[in-house]
């Protein structure tokens, strides 16, 4: 990353507008470039002179996250959102208005017209955004749909803890082509060591009979676990097998240098989230045309093989996703609340700012960049294309921002190595020359010089050689 | 077959097809996924 956010011993916001002014000042000097490329890309003269159109032209959204709620019936004790330190859900209305909707969808169209976009994904969250009833939904799509242009096909997904599921939200859902996804991390003793609600009870049973209900009305829901090293990795997997989603992905638990993970403190292996995952790996290599779509996995190996398949914790590629606060305030991914109290927030809103003007903000800048703003650790690691320097989040700490590796570093590192090795040499030729080039760079320190690249460059240069690419 | 992370000192000519690339029809599976194009993508992978 070229700087960082965060330094000494102010305060979050003032952390931001020191970055932003320094930024401001550094961005002037290439006004004459911006003007060029405002002016190729349909900007006014105007938009063109403002020192941050540099960043406003190249950068855009094509995801918004909304915060349609932001309270839980839920109170797990890992989240983010209410467990985390950070408090601002607190001055937040608790549901979305639609006239704050109705703003963010103008906004919505204005940046699909000015950027020719085609494709636009709404993903609800929250909180639990079934906090809020059908109806609210109903009207939420019918809006969207009312003001963006007809000519923008647009999808909406939603998380959900799965507890409130019943027909009447299946039945929206399938109206509306909402497409869901549940939160759950295992079996029922894994799933409720975190996942409890407010009296500390477990919350597995209710998500399952949630399931049923989903599945007995045709719905195929996707499932978003946290990982917990300290599970049987086979016990996990075998429930995503007998649950059958349309996707499953793992979530390293929300961590940063100040703040590490459980599991991380106690492990015995410098890598437990890696030697977890690989089991799972494992296991699920074997399924073959059985296997449940995982998504960590696949997109790590795409990306291995030089796809822009990343996502903000992996790959390359721009992040191109902001957050909507029930409010209208425009943020980075919400995750990165977890880092310190506030450290999210923003001076951006959609009733007082375009979308493309919030990217002025230098953490949203920094979280759209994410996988090309990287420590000089990173810059220079041999598997930084893949890795991408991992989730913003898992970099931060208070006295350097978010100038360092992931706190997964090292389990990234052993995954990305034992996933490269497992399918370059099930590649045919051709795929095989495309594989990104592991053999430049470094690799982490603890974990030492490891052979993976070694082997597999011979086996990419005689690929490359053979069909003729570089 | 087990991957072989990190330690494997000899590797079979390139050759043209997922077929007879592929160890077992298990990994081919699994191979043929990871190169088909995926439907959609999403930045984030919350609501997918």
């Amino acid at each position: 990353m070229n700087r960082s956010t965060c330094t000494g011993q102010t305060s979050a916001p003032e952390r931001h507008r020191q970055a932003c002014s320094l930024k401001g000042s550094e961005r002037s000097q290439g006004s004459e470039r911006s003007l060029s490329i405002a002016s190729s890309l349909g900007f006014s003269s105007s938009d063109a002179m403002d020192p941050s159109s540099t960043d406003r032209v190249l950068r855009k959204c094509r995801l918004l996250v909304v915060k349609s709620t932001e309270r839980c019936n839920l109170n797990c004790s890992y989240c983010y959102m209410y467990n985390g330190g950070d408090q601002s859900y607190l001055s937040r209305p608790p549901v979305m208005s639609m006239q704050t909707a109705r703003k963010m969808f103008e906004r919505v169209d204005a940046h699909c017209r000015r950027h020719n976009i085609r494709e636009f994904a709404f993903v609800l969250h929250g909180g639990e955004p079934l906090v809020a009833p059908p109806k609210y939904y109903r009207e939420f799509v019918a809006s969207a749909r009312e003001l963006i242009d007809s000519g923008v096909n647009l999808r909406f997904a939603l998380q959900t803890n799965g507890t409130l599921m019943d027909e009447a939200w299946c039945d929206a859902f399938k109206e509306l082509g909402i497409k869901i996804s549940f939160s759950l991390d295992g079996p029922a003793k894994v799933n409720d060591a975190f996942r409890v609600d407010r009296k500390g009870r477990g919350s597995f049973d209710r998500v399952m009979a949630g399931w049923r209900i989903a599945e007995s009305q045709g719905i195929r829901p996707g499932l978003l676990m946290v990982i917990d090293p300290g599970s049987d990795p086979a016990e996990v997997y075998d429930l995503i097998k007998k649950l059958n989603p349309s996707t499953a992905d793992f979530l390293f638990p929300d961590a940063t240098h100040d703040k590490p993970s459980l599991a991380a403190k106690s492990a015995s292996s410098p890598t437990p989230y890696a030697d977890w995952l690989l089991q799972v790996f494992k296991l699920w290599t074997f399924d073959g045309e059985h296997a449940p779509n995982i998504r960590l996995f696949l997109q790590l190996m795409r990306s291995m093989i030089g796809g822009n398949y990343g996502y903000d914790v992996l790959g390359q590629g721009d992040i191109e996703v902001l957050v909507i606060e029930s409010d209208g305030e425009i943020q980075p991914l919400d995750g990165l609340r977890f880092c310190e109290d506030g450290l999210a927030n923003t001076p951006y809103s959609v009733y007082t700012h375009a979308l493309d003007d919030a990217y002025a903000h230098d953490l949203i800048a920094t979280y759209h960049d994410s996988h090309s703003r990287l420590c000089t650790t990173c810059s220079n690691c041999r598997v930084k294309s893949v890795c991408g320097g991992g989730f913003l989040a898992h970099r931060y700490a208070r006295a350097s921002g978010f100038d360092n590796p992931s706190v997964y570093c090292q389990d990234l590192y052993k995954l990305i190595s034992h996933l490269y090795d497992w399918l370059s040499p099930r590649l045919p030729a051709r795929e095989r020359a495309r594989l990104v080039d592991l053999s430049r760079g470094s690799t982490p320190e603890v974990l030492g010089e490891k052979p993976v690249s070694r082997r597999f460059v011979a086996i990419r240069n005689a690929s490359a050689n053979q069909h003729g690419h570089s | 077959m087990p991957p072989t992370p990190l330690a494997v000192e000899t590797y079979d000519p390139p050759t043209d097809t997922v077929e007879q690339c592929a160890t077992d029809l298990a990994a081919l599976a699994i191979v043929q996924e990871v190169l088909r194009e995926p439907e959609y993508l999403h930045w984030t992978n919350i609501g997918t």
